[in-house]
């Protein structure tokens, strides 16, 4: 056999290579699959018996008896496809894709070698039982070789995802120190407009009106400009929290105070608010986040729609719930939703909610998509409760 | 003699520095513009200025740079910096050094003249 990778060599092929699967393997498999066929019932009903029992697996599997029996169908097309091959580009696409749909669902990676040793077990099992003298060895060895090939397949699932994840890192960072050159530098010339602006105004003081009006507009626009200078470096900046005892309701209130401020619109925005829940947070970065959810969810709710901030306790948590009334957010950006550069909106840069996350985690709190009672979407803000909170 | 006080101006960016003296000047002061910071160094003669306002990015000799050398000549001047960069390393290091404000740019004029009344009324 060729050691040598070839420069190109696929992924799969480097896999087959590893694990030495070869054609001799392949017409094992063949051969053997009529004799799996009739167990391949059993194995997945204790494929699932093995997941279900597990207190962690579990939780993977939130959709109950509809899923499982669902998943089992998968499962049995899955296993008969061992046999099958052809063991090629195609059937390692297949199996990828699977293997994303277990990335997607944030299933953790650990299960994967528990979950190919039961079929594993059973498979042997079939060999052991069913193969002739000579060929059980070689039997054996060619259902391990694919199942280390399929668990290989699996994992490197995992490692695009992660992959993927750094890359995105990374080009938040650059991103990020782009934005903040760029700021720093439009500083220097809006500092020349803004003083030459106070010099002319100055010298042409009272300025008759039309004129006036214009230096007003510039002033305003001056102000306008630097203030999304400073919000642009806020985002890119690791600013520490400063977190001290602070209420809900206040944070609620100056959230909607900001926010209607901010808007040209005007809009329904509903507080339900349980009094005397206090929180232990950063007051300017809790309102950071509210107001950011807030104006994300008026933007959806559109004109006609409604917005509801409710605030309450989750155990050590206080909780802030945003609703509202738009479309909701569609499945394929679900997962991604908190990713920097992943934005839901035609005008969005998507950073908003990134900076969300990381201001609830440095706050020790948290950020998430839930469901709730108003049709959109909702989003749920935990942050630690004060000592001092009543009940 | 101007009763308000003779200042030096040092900013890489003529445009903002020429404002700044013309600002300074309608209030009153004295007031003189360095682009190049090396340059201001070989001129400035002890006892000259009452207060520098020091930008702190600038190519050659940075604001702190430039500070620490002209106190040497002139342990008694007194000085203020502008940075368009609030979180730059370089902030802490003008405060450490006795640089006695960092004003972030845009520096807004009439705050300007206000704190630079205060430090030459009292010295601080
Ligand atoms: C040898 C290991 C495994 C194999 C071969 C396997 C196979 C499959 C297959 C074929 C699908 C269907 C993908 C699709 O086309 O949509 C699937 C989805 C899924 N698997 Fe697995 N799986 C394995 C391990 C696990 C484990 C350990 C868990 C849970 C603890 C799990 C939970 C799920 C869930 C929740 C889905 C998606 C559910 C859905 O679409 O409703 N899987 N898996």
């Amino acid at each position: 056999m060729d050691e040598r990778a070839p420069m190109e060599e696929h992924l799969f092929d480097e896999i087959k290579r590893y694990v030495d699967f070869n054609a001799a393997d392949e017409l094992r498999l063949v051969a053997l699959e009529p004799r799996a066929a009739p167990h391949l019932p059993r194995i997945v009903d204790d494929f699932y018996d093995h997941i279900l029992r597990h207190t962690g697996a579990r939780q993977s599997i939130s959709g109950g008896h509809a899923q499982v029996a669902r998943l089992k169908v998968s499962l049995t097309h899955w296993l008969a496809g061992l046999f099958q091959g052809p063991w090629d580009l195609g059937y390692y696409e297949r199996r990828a894709r699977i293997g994303r749909v277990h990335v997607a669902i944030d299933l953790p990676q650990q299960y994967m070698f528990t979950a190919v040793n039961v079929i594993r077990a059973h498979l042997a099992d079939v060999v052991l039982s069913t193969a002739s003298p000579e060929e059980l060895r070689p039997e054996l060895h060619a259902v391990d070789k694919l199942l280390d090939m399929e668990l290989a397949i699996m994992l490197h699932t995992y490692r695009e995802d992660s992959l993927h994840r750094l890359r995105q890192g990374e080009r938040l960072a650059t991103f990020g120190q782009l934005v903040a050159s760029i700021a720093h530098e439009l500083r220097n010339p809006l500092g020349v407009i803004e003083s030459s602006l106070f010099l002319v105004r100055k010298r042409l003081d009272p300025a008759p009106e039309p004129v006036a009006r214009h230096f007003d507009k510039i002033e305003a626009q001056v102000r306008l400009s630097n203030r999304i200078i400073s919000s642009l470096l806020d985002m890119v900046r690791e600013r520490p929290a400063a977190p001290r005892e602070v209420g809900a309701d206040t944070l609620c209130q100056a959230a909607q105070e900001a926010v209607t401020a901010a808007r040209s619109t005007p809009l329904t925005l509903e507080l339900r608010v349980t009094p005397g829940v206090l929180v232990f947070a950063d007051p300017d970065q809790a309102q950071q986040v509210l107001v950011n959810l807030l104006l994300n969810a008026a933007d959806a709710a559109g004109p006609s729609g409604r917005v509801r901030l409710t605030a309450d306790t989750r155990g050590a948590f206080a909780r802030f719930l945003v609703e509202d009334t738009g479309p909701g957010i569609a499945p394929e950006v679900r997962r991604r939703l908190f990713e920097p550069l992943v934005s839901t909106k035609a005008r969005g840069i998507g950073l908003g909610l990134a900076l969300c996350k990381r201001l609830a985690e440095r706050n020790r709190g948290s950020i998430g998509l839930v469901q709730a009672e108003l049709p959109g979407a909702a989003f749920e803000f935990l942050l630690p409760l004060s000592t001092g909170s009543a009940e | 003699m101007s009763p308000r006080g003779h200042i030096l101006v040092v900013d890489d960016n003529a445009d903002l520095g020429e404002n700044l003296i013309e600002i300074l000047e309608d209030a009153g002061y004295r007031a003189q513009l360095f682009t190049d910071p090396l340059e201001a160094l070989g001129k400035v003669c002890p006892g000259q200025y009452a207060l520098a306002l020091l930008d702190l990015r600038m190519p050659g000799l940075d604001g702190v740079e430039l500070f620490r050398a002209l106190r040497r000549r002139d342990p008694t001047l007194l000085a203020v910096a502008m940075t368009a960069f609030a979180h730059d390393d370089r902030v802490r290091e003008a405060v450490d050094e006795g640089m006695l404000v960092v004003f972030t740019k845009p520096v807004e004029p009439s705050g300007l003249l206000g704190r630079l009344e205060g430090i030459l009324a009292t010295g601080a």
